[in-house]
């Protein structure tokens, strides 16, 4: 449970700083798929997150 | 745009598509695929994917023209809220899977404990999702409109709408069984999904690959075209990207199409996991495609509005057939929510509205009853939707309709977060909240909205609301803003009810439900359909009575209280899945109801408790988990004991039964634990029954029963438990079996007895030897003195008394000999102790030691205790053997008694050399003697202290008895007196 806390922080942070996130992905500089590879990252994140919670429900 | 298709080709092409759909779901039903394949987790995630509706398919790219990689957003919200699944999606499963609860006016209405919280939520959602339906027609209608330019987009969409009702009816309203799972239903909209993935890819890749020459071609246009990609990459505003977000997250559980799949169709817990990546997966694919489609129809010079662009990609050799992969998609997408929105409106419709209102009664069929009113609802919800998007006519965007729809539902958000994390919300501050929620949601959005105004001003304030694209935004930000102030404020102000706290209390995450153990009035689960029969019918009642009976794997004849409080929980979680919570729980408050001044109303089911605690045990954390831990060692010491507990409640139902009781009484813990001590089966019933109604003895040693014919002993231990605090009072009991040690006992004394028979055989031969040699010297005097009569007569006599002698010798050894034998009967009766006496000083009598001894009995022929004559006669016998053994030939021993209130203390005296000091202590250990090897046994008063323990009494030995001499020994034996004689005698003393 202690990891779902961490996540609740981690959502409610990232809800937070989104605008911010959108100024960098806004960037001229970079790629137009950049939002898609910090989306990517946070799948994986969620991935795992998953595999962790399955270890420690065994 | 000119396309080359006909309406006929297009409907046969939308009509042919939704045929394939409904075959994929006649396929699961009639299970032509497998169940692997269709139960599969895939599927279920695949499922999930209803989630994007037209407006993934148009809306986005309209969106995506308007605020950039703000229209991200939509995906971003409802992946937000898979990735908090396990704090927000698990605990709301749970909750809905414990209490069959299938849309979110359920979860309120049984949480709030309101049937009028069910019906306001039904109606708000209604409101609510009208925008959403709308958007779905307006989209398909549109769009064939586009392709074919016949007829009129609201003749087209009324078209559509029919059509779509058939299939929504064929979907969720074919059969009788309105609560089961849809597996049919999920596996079509899995098909969906599915399809609008690789349509949105494969018009994507042809932007990318067909329009652009590639990636490479892609990024020359991008430079040639900066402007584009500024335009896309131009960040919302702040306030604006955080109010959508919140929008999409609110959606993902509240919209009723969402709540639907997301936990009445769940399969499992597990599956429910995997979507916290697998869904955001599932959306990203699908947002990718946008920005390419948004970018195609600009470098293609598309001229249709931005958020129908898509229809307008390729060359004029192939738009058409990417005209006809995007009406397909867009089909795909609004049939499905349309399905779903619809089926789960109409469920909630039915349950919280028509039959809130009315009931249809045991004399219809309940079951067909429900059936037709749901199809007939329906077909109402999406005439209603044709009828709302009528209203507003062809003047709105996509992105306005839907935006209004996400706004209203967002006002359900505070609801739900309070449901898992505020027990102290109520309902008043619910209603009070959504109704300020919605009541500016109407004002700011709804009405503008339907009479298209530019700008609508709230009375008495400067506050303005805007329509269009920014309008919803401040409104947003107000209705939610006003809407938890008013819910957090009223309940703060306002004490939830004591049915609220206990709503509270199965829904919130961090406390459990913890039921009250009351007695019903039912019986057996006969008198459950008997009773459910009333307002549902007799064979309804006997269906669902005997559906729960099967879910709960339990038999019919089980009339445990315990089982039957399970049998009431699950009848109304049953009949809370097809007729809504709020009916339920009035069908069996009103029809299965508790015993009316139930003293033990505030008992609780600790095994319940318990039972659901052990369910729960993974999700326990930090300081609870610790304490379950604490809790499970306990409970598995008590669990181990090697002596039998029972733990009973104070309305005498049994609450814990361990092993070892298990083990003593051959009766399974599962067959008792919940039941009523009374269905306890004989003789334990008795044994423990009797021993609990005796209030003031805590003790209960050596009680014998008969178990199938066998003698057993045990002893019993109760303590009361007072737990004011928990209401937890009630009783524990222990029984030790005795039945082994006592069965030793009894084979000791006999061999003790025995023992004393040889020690006394010499004596008895010598004893029996002297009358028949008188007998023998009388005979032959016989021989020679026949004359005389009178010397005849006289030696015959003497004759007779010497073989009366014998014969009284030789039954006193007989009857110590097979005396004492347990029979399995409580031999303790009412005797006199100086009888007792009596018969053990001729006994010693008889031995050749005894001779020259004198055996004085000096105890009232009138005292009388309870015992048995047997075992006390062998106290005696011992004790005065040992008198004998240890007194000079020529002393005599004593025995005398003292009579008290209720006890009588016999003394036997001798004037013998005492027992040393040092072998005092030792005395009554077996095997400790202190005469010759052969003489003793060892376990003579070793069976003395045990028959005196047996009989309630003490023993006590002083020696010296005559302290001035320093010789002689004293053994006290106290014993309760028989009372009714002791009052007869007390002149006696």
């Amino acid at each position: 449970m202690y990891i779902y806390r961490l996540i609740l922080f981690l959502v409610f942070a990232g809800y937070l700083f989104s605008p911010v996130l959108m100024d960098w992905w806004g960037d001229s500089n970079g790629s137009w798929y950049r939002p898609y590879l910090v989306w990517a990252a946070l799948i994986g994140i969620s991935v795992w997150l998953e595999q962790k919670r399955k270890l420690d429900e065994l | 745009m000119n396309f080359s298709f006909s309406l006929g080709q297009i409907f046969a092409i939308g009509v042919g598509y939704l045929l394939v759909l409904f075959l994929c779901a006649y396929a699961t039903e009639r299970r032509w695929l497998p169940r692997k394949l269709t139960r599969h987790p895939v599927v279920y995630v695949l499922s999930l994917g209803v989630y994007a509706s037209a407006w993934a398919v148009y809306g986005s790219v309209g969106l995506a023209n308007q605020h950039g990689y703000g229209f991200l957003s939509y995906y971003l919200g409802v992946a937000g809220a898979f990735v908090l699944a396990p704090v927000l999606l698990i605990p709301i499963l749970r909750i809905t899977r414990t209490y069959q609860l299938s849309s979110l006016a359920d979860l309120f209405a049984f949480r709030f404990r309101s049937r009028w919280i069910g019906s306001l939520v039904t109606v708000f959602m209604l409101m609510g999702a009208m925008p959403l339906l709308a958007l779905q027609i307006q989209a398909v209608a549109d769009s064939i409109y586009i392709l074919t330019n016949e007829a009129s987009p609201h003749t087209l969409a009324l078209a559509f709408c029919l059509v779509i009702t058939t299939f929504a009816i064929l979907f969720g309203a074919r059969h009788t069984s309105l609560r089961e799972k849809h597996e049919s239903l999920v596996v079509a909209i899995a098909f969906e999904s599915i399809i609008k993935l690789i349509l949105m890819l494969l018009i994507g890749g042809y932007a990318l690959f067909e329009v652009f020459d590639g990636f490479q071609g892609l990024e020359i246009w991008l430079q040639d075209h900066s402007d584009q990609l500024q335009a896309l990459q131009q960040p919302l505003e702040a306030g604006q990207w955080r109010t959508m977000l919140l929008l999409f997250f609110a959606a993902a559980v509240a919209m009723p199409h969402m709540f639907h799949i997301i936990f009445t169709e769940n399969q499992s817990t597990e599956v429910l996991y995997r979507a916290t990546w697998a869904l955001p997966l599932y959306l990203l694919l699908l947002s990718l495609p946008v920005p390419l489609i948004l970018w195609a129809g600009m470098a293609e010079g598309v001229s249709l509005q931005p958020e129908y662009m898509i229809l307008g990609i390729g060359q004029e050799a192939t738009h058409g057939l990417i005209g006809i992969l995007v009406f397909v998609a867009g089909l795909s997408a609004a049939s499905g929510t349309i399905i779903l929105v619809t089926l789960a409106l109409a469920a909630m419709t039915l349950n919280h509205l028509v039959l809130a209102a009315y009931q249809p009664g045991a004399k219809f069929d309940i079951y067909n009853w429900l059936l037709w009113f749901r199809r007939l609802l329906i077909g109402t919800i999406i005439i209603a939707a044709y009828l709302f998007y009528l209203t507003l006519g062809v003047k709105h965007d996509l992105a306005s309709l839907g935006l209004t729809s996400f706004v209203g539902i967002l006002q359900f958000l505070p609801g739900i977060l309070a449901v898992l994390y505020w027990p102290t919300a109520n309902r008043i501050g619910l209603i009070a909240g959504l109704c300020t929620g919605i009541g500016i949601w109407i004002f700011g959005q709804v009405i503008p909205l339907l009479y298209n105004l530019d700008q609508i001003a709230v009375p008495a304030t400067n506050l303005v609301f805007q329509s269009g694209s920014d309008g919803w935004y401040q409104v947003a930000l107000t209705s939610v803003t006003a809407n938890i102030v008013v819910f957090i404020f009223t309940s703060l102000f306002i004490q939830p009810s004591e049915d609220e706290k206990e709503g509270a209390s199965a829904c919130s995450v961090d406390a459990m439900s913890r039921p009250h153990r009351l007695q019903l009035q039912a019986r057996t689960c006969q008198d459950f359909v008997g009773f459910l029969a009333v307002p549902l019918g007799q064979n309804t009642a006997q269906r669902e009575v005997d559906s729960a009976l099967r879910s709960l794997k339990l038999s019919p004849d089980d009339g445990r209280p315990y089982a039957l409080r399970r049998l009431r929980d699950r009848i109304q979680a049953n009949l809370s899945g097809l007729m809504g919570p709020a009916i339920a729980q009035e069908i069996v408050d009103q029809y299965l109801p508790y015993q009316a001044g139930n003293s033990q109303s505030h008992s609780e089911d600790i095994h319940f408790v318990e039972t659901r605690l052990e369910n729960y045990r993974s999700q326990l954390t930090g300081l609870a988990k610790e304490l379950d831990s604490l809790r499970r060692y306990h409970r598995q010491t008590l669990e181990y004991l090697p002596i039998g507990v029972c733990s009973l409640g104070n309305d005498r139902e049994i609450l814990m039964w361990n092993h070892a009781m298990e083990e003593l009484t051959a009766i399974s813990s599962k067959e008792v634990i919940g039941s009523r001590f009374d269905a306890l089966p004989q003789p334990w019933q008795n044994l423990l029954g009797e021993f609990i109604q005796q209030q003031e003895q805590a003790h209960l040693f050596q009680k014998v029963i008969q178990d199938n014919g066998q003698p057993r002993w045990f002893s019993l231990h109760k303590a009361h438990i007072e737990e004011p605090l928990s209401h937890m009072d009630g009783s524990v009991i222990l029984l030790e079996d005795h039945t082994d040690t006592q069965q030793l006992e009894e084979e000791l004394v006999h061999s003790e007895r025995l023992a004393s028979i040889g020690r006394l055989a010499a004596g008895v031969a010598h004893e029996i030897g002297n009358p028949i040699t008188g007998i023998s010297s009388l005979v032959q005097n016989l021989k020679y003195e026949t004359d005389n009569p009178e010397v005849i007569e006289e030696t015959a006599e003497q004759i007779l008394e010497l073989t009366k002698r014998v014969s009284r010798i030789v039954h006193s050894l007989v009857s110590f000999a097979h005396a004492g034998r347990h029979t399995g009967q409580d031999q303790q009766e009412p005797m006199h102790i100086c009888a007792a006496i009596n018969e053990a000083v001729s006994l010693v009598s008889l031995s050749s030691k005894g001779k020259d001894i004198e055996f004085l009995n000096q105890c009232s022929s009138h005292i009388q205790v309870i015992g048995d004559i047997q075992k006390l006669i062998q106290v005696f016998v011992n004790l005065l053997s040992n008198a004998r053994d240890a007194s000079e030939a020529g002393d005599s021993v004593t025995i005398t008694a003292t009579l008290l209130e209720n006890t009588v203390t016999v003394s036997v005296t001798d004037r013998g050399c005492g027992i040393p000091e040092a072998q005092l202590e030792h005395i009554f250990e077996p095997f400790f003697t202190t005469k010759e090897p052969g003489e003793g046994t060892g376990l003579g008063l070793a069976l003395v202290y045990s028959i005196v323990e047996e009989h309630y009494g003490q023993i006590h030995i002083v020696s010296p008895a005559d302290r001035m001499q320093g010789r002689g020994t004293q053994v006290n034996i106290t014993l309760p007196l028989h009372h009714a004689e002791a009052k007869s005698e007390s002149a006696w003393t």
